[in-house]
């Protein structure tokens, strides 16, 4: 239903197009009252010249006139209390004494390593990266066996592998590999058609960020639980030249523009060939100290391609198919970058550590 | 691994290799320099190795690569005049654990000559001279060129050898004088009175070297790996033989080790070698690797030729065959780590250079995927939290029997077998405890307020394991405000925690009161969104017209609950009642003892322009509900 301006006697639609500008110049309660008398006072208003109007209105606009006089009133009525509302609070306002201590809105904070691993992601997400994630409880066969890590490996010993009493198989992950072996061999399966998954995709890129379990005593260097980010990429013809150029790109958007990458030789049994890759210390610029062991280089993460055994226990034909493979800490990243020297401080969610590693802005 | 700087300049032959090249050359070999220091006059370097090269568990080994990669050679291993003859003592290797044994027979002379140089490289290595030359003789050898030996006293030597596996429950002396009870598992040399070393790890007590032996039996010889790993894991006794024998040592070593080693003695104090002889059969040579140029072409960025990856290998000791499109390889026997073609590509790239290979973005032609919801949705929990005054903590993913609950699912099924202790015993079944625990130690350590959460998964049992329950608990509790002119101090109560919840859009929760003053709340995200949630909601039209508001102020008696009063009001109240808030509860002066006053808002608002009157109408229906409830008007 549309209202009927057009009922209203001139003065007062005249009275009405100003109305806003009034209020909005009303400078002290005296001004508002003033204006309240003209509008809506009980004596000779525009409101109660209205009211006698409606009287003598013919049957037939009586409905209109009425409806109209509802809404002027009501919009006169708000308009007002609300400009007075706004003159009361500024004037009590401009009597506050601001070098009073103001109340501060309550901040919290995302902690640190999911601030790191949310950089990261968004880092390789840039690159098309998405994230695959796995449990935490892990099969042996998805943990060491299905990553080439010999059956009398070290690291499977009860002193390295968190166990379950009651499920022999199952482990707390050791590292976020295992999400490489599930992630490729869900990729293996073919369809009716006998085409892989991996092919109907062509290739396939991916972070897993998660927790990883040690059998660590905590120090300021160990933690039985920690964060890792895993990376993988699958595709044709892939080789060490792409692996570098991921990883210096991801460095440098991770650690600043001018940071330096080195790659040097390093042994993983999941691939081959494996290497190490080093930041240029980020403490001493290169010059040597403390940190990096006097070496100018700060190790950062491990990587390489991918071993033909762990593409061929997926059950991916590794002739036709390669890629790479990385992995970080993210908490050894973030003591790097924050140069905070215990690793503890991140688990013992200590108020005073998490406002003090609260996001700069 | 310990390396003096001039035992390794020594294995090189041809040139003076300077520190400076050592420290540039290593680590990109893939050994990084843990620490250099100064010591007696050397430069003693600990270097990192990986756990696959047991060949460069000796100063030689080390000294090899570094050879390969500047293109010169070792220096020959030390010659001996040692000629084997006939067994001169019955040894028989009676399992396939051991495939070969080298022994010799020396005369010990009576000089105590111990040349100096040994006694300071034996210091430098982080050992000590024993005064006696076979033992430092043998340990010299070990560090240089990587093969433990052992000498027996050949006049304690009960009859003949025997290699054998031990017999379950047979005890053995060590040289450290320790008795341990051996396995049907452990390998043992024996003599016809019993074990007289546990092979590859440690040598016996009845049969070891003194000051008074005159005559010993040298042993060099080859045992199985995972044996040596396996006898050692279980005894915990990682010696510098098992350390080498146990990752596997150079076949082709242990002949001519055994020869230095007892020339070397009888040179040292005088005496002479009497017999030396061999039992059982070296392995015999890898069978060949096929390195496709192709591989190594698709492996390093860029073509190698076939003459420059054959160059690199033959370095490193291989022996290979070349064709127009592969190299046929035969590693070294010392490399048991290469077995096939990328492990190769791996040695020819090691020695070009990893600094050599091309930095290139791959152009993959997939489609990115999409992010999976639980990932999301963790980020955007905490994300929200974080803006609303919360803080996120990370606590470990165990718990104690102590910190179960009733409700919780079977512990047995989420019990550790090897946990770090009582309290890290299970798989936790609720985030709380632990974020309990570091609430309190916030108050303690001051902190008025605590607002914490943690998103993480929980853990039930079932027959086939844990499943994880990704799940979201938050804490609140302490005193909030107080601390500016503006905020009164006020405690936090659950009706905060409902306020929170509602502020969250979450649905009902169940507020835990954990003690001492905090409250909390704990609930599973879903693993998949409810539904398809759009970026931007459907647009639904709002009404322009002015909102009325009415204050009602009732006396209700105390005790009396809100809730079903307000539900109450809505019932006779029309839709266009938008909102209904109690605004202020108030006792005290004015207000009748035994009584509260409560300030209620009504909101309307419609899509037309609504009357005074028929708002007075709606509130009149309110009014009238009052006496029948016991509530009346202010
Ligand atoms: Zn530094």
């Amino acid at each position: 239903m549309s209202l009927r301006f057009d009922l209203l006697p001139p003065t007062i639609a005249e009275a009405h197009q100003h109305f806003e500008a009034w209020v909005s110049a009303a400078q002290d309660v005296n001004d508002i009252n003033r204006l309240k008398g003209v509008f809506i006072g009980r004596k000779a208003s525009h409101l109660t010249l209205l009211t006698d109007l409606l009287k003598q209105t013919p049957k037939e606009s009586k409905a209109d006139l009425g409806a109209l006089i509802n809404h002027l009133k009501m919009t006169w009525e708000t308009a007002l209390s609300l400009r007075l509302e706004q003159l009361v609070s500024a004037s009590a306002s401009s009597s506050v004494d601001l070098t009073l201590t103001p109340p501060v809105l309550p901040q919290g904070a995302v902690h640190p390593i999911q601030r790191l691993e949310v950089h990261i992601v968004s880092v390789f997400r840039t690159l098309g990266y998405h994230v695959e994630e796995g449990p935490e409880v892990e099969t042996e066969e998805h943990n060491f066996d299905g990553l080439n890590i010999a059956p009398n490996h070290p690291a499977r010993r009860s002193s390295d592998t968190f166990y379950f009493e009651a499920h022999p198989h199952l482990l707390l992950r050791t590292h976020t590999s295992p999400v490489q072996v599930r992630v490729l061999k869900r990729l293996s399966q073919k369809n009716s058609q006998g085409v892989s998954l991996l092919e109907s995709l062509g290739g396939i890129r991916f972070l897993s960020p998660g927790r990883v379990y040690r059998k660590d005593e905590i120090d300021p260097t160990h933690s039985p639980m920690f964060h890792q980010v895993e990376g993988m990429l699958i595709g044709k013809n892939i080789g060490l030249q792409h692996l570098k150029g991921t990883l210096s790109y991801a460095m440098k958007a991770l650690l600043g523009a001018d940071t330096e990458v080195r790659f040097r030789p390093g042994y993983f049994p999941f691939v081959e060939p494996g290497c190490e890759v080093d930041v240029k210390c980020p403490l001493c610029k290169g010059q040597g100290c403390r940190v990096c062991k006097s070496s100018g280089w700060i190790e950062i993460l491990g990587a390489g391609l991918v071993h033909p055994h762990v593409l061929s226990h997926a059950g991916i034909d590794s002739t036709a198919w390669s890629g790479f493979a990385f992995g970080m800490g993210i908490e050894r990243i973030a003591m790097i970058i924050s140069e905070c020297p215990d690793l503890r401080l991140f688990f013992e969610n200590d108020l005073r550590f998490l406002q003090s590693m609260r996001e700069v802005r | 691994m310990r390396v003096p700087l001039s035992i390794l300049q020594k294995e090189i032959s041809g040139r003076i290799l300077s520190l400076d090249q050592v420290q540039q050359y290593l680590p990109m070999l893939g050994f990084p320099i843990e620490h250099i220091e100064s010591l007696s006059g050397d430069t003693l370097l600990e270097i990192e190795i990986t756990a696959n090269r047991s060949d460069v568990l000796s100063i030689r080994g080390i000294a090899r690569d570094l050879a390969a990669k500047l293109g010169t050679t070792l220096g020959p291993l030390p010659g001996s005049s040692v000629t084997e003859g006939a067994s001169a003592l019955s040894i028989r290797l009676e399992s396939p654990l051991c495939s070969f044994y080298a022994a010799s027979i020396v005369d010990l002379g009576s000089s105590p000559y111990i040349p100096n140089d040994t006694t300071k490289f034996l210091e430098l290595m982080g050992s000590s001279s024993k005064a006696l030359a076979s033992v430092d003789a043998s340990n010299e050898l070990l560090y240089r060129f990587g093969q433990p030996t052992h000498a027996f006293d050949l006049d304690t030597l009960q009859g003949s050898i025997t290699v054998r596996l031990a017999k379950s429950g047979e005890v053995f002396v060590g040289l450290d004088g320790i008795s341990r009870t051996l396995t049907a598992q452990d390998l043992v040399i024996a003599d016809e009175a019993g074990p007289i070393a546990l092979a590859g790890v440690l040598g016996g007590e009845r049969t070891k070297v003194t000051a008074q032996t005159r005559r010993i039996l040298v042993e060099s010889a080859l045992f199985d790996a995972v044996s040596v790993r396996t006898t050692a894991h279980r005894l915990n006794l990682h010696t510098e033989a098992s350390n080498r024998f146990g990752r596997g040592v150079d076949p082709s070593q242990v002949v001519p080790i055994r020869n230095l080693l007892s020339q070397t003695i009888a040179q040292w104090t005088e005496g002479k070698v009497i017999a030396a002889w061999n039992v059982g059969l070296l392995p015999l040579v890898a069978s060949p690797i096929h390195l496709s140029l192709s591989l190594l072409e698709r492996m390093a960025g860029r073509p190698i030729s076939g003459p420059d990856a054959m160059a690199h290998l033959e370095r490193l000791g291989a022996r290979v065959l070349m064709d127009e499109h592969a190299l046929n390889v035969i590693p070294p026997s010392w490399r048991h780590d290469l077995t096939q073609a990328e492990d190769l590509v791996e040695e020819v790239l090691r020695l070009e250079g990893y600094d050599r290979i091309d930095s290139v973005l791959p152009s993959v032609q997939a489609e990115p995927l999409p992010m999976p919801f639980e990932f999301t949705q963790r980020i955007q929990w905490s994300e929200r939290l974080a803006h609303l005054g919360f803080f996120q903590t990370l606590t470990f993913g165990f718990q104690g029997p102590s910190d179960e609950t009733v409700s919780a699912s079977d512990p047995s099924g989420r019990r550790l077998s090897n946990p770090l202790g009582e309290e890290y015993s299970l798989m936790r079944s609720s985030l709380l405890p632990a974020l309990k625990k570091a609430a309190l130690q916030n108050l303690r350590n001051g902190q008025a307020e605590v607002r914490l959460f943690e998103i993480a998964p929980v853990y039930q049992s079932y027959p086939e394991g844990p499943h994880s329950v990704l799940t979201l608990a938050l804490i609140w509790g302490g005193r909030a405000g107080g601390e500016d002119v503006l905020t009164p101090a006020q405690t936090i109560t659950p009706l905060h925690l409902m306020g929170l919840a509602q502020t969250l859009q979450l649905p009902t929760i169940h507020i835990v009161d954990l003690g001492e003053g905090l409250l909390g709340f704990e609930l599973p995200l879903p693993s998949k969104p409810s539904a398809v949630a759009p970026l931007i909601p459907h647009f639904v039209p709002y009404s322009r017209h002015p909102m009325v508001q009415r204050d009602l102020s009732l006396l209700v008696s105390q005790g009396q609950t809100y809730g079903p009063i307000e539900s109450a009001f809505k019932k006779v109240l029309p839709g266009v009642c938008k909102s209904l808030r109690c605004v202020e509860v108030y006792r005290g002066k004015g207000v009748p003892e035994g009584q509260e006053a409560w300030l209620l808002r009504f909101q309307f608002q419609a899509d037309r322009s609504l009357t005074t009157e028929e708002v007075d109408e709606w509130m009149k229906t309110v009014v009238d509900l009052l006496p029948s409830m016991q509530i009346t008007l202010r």
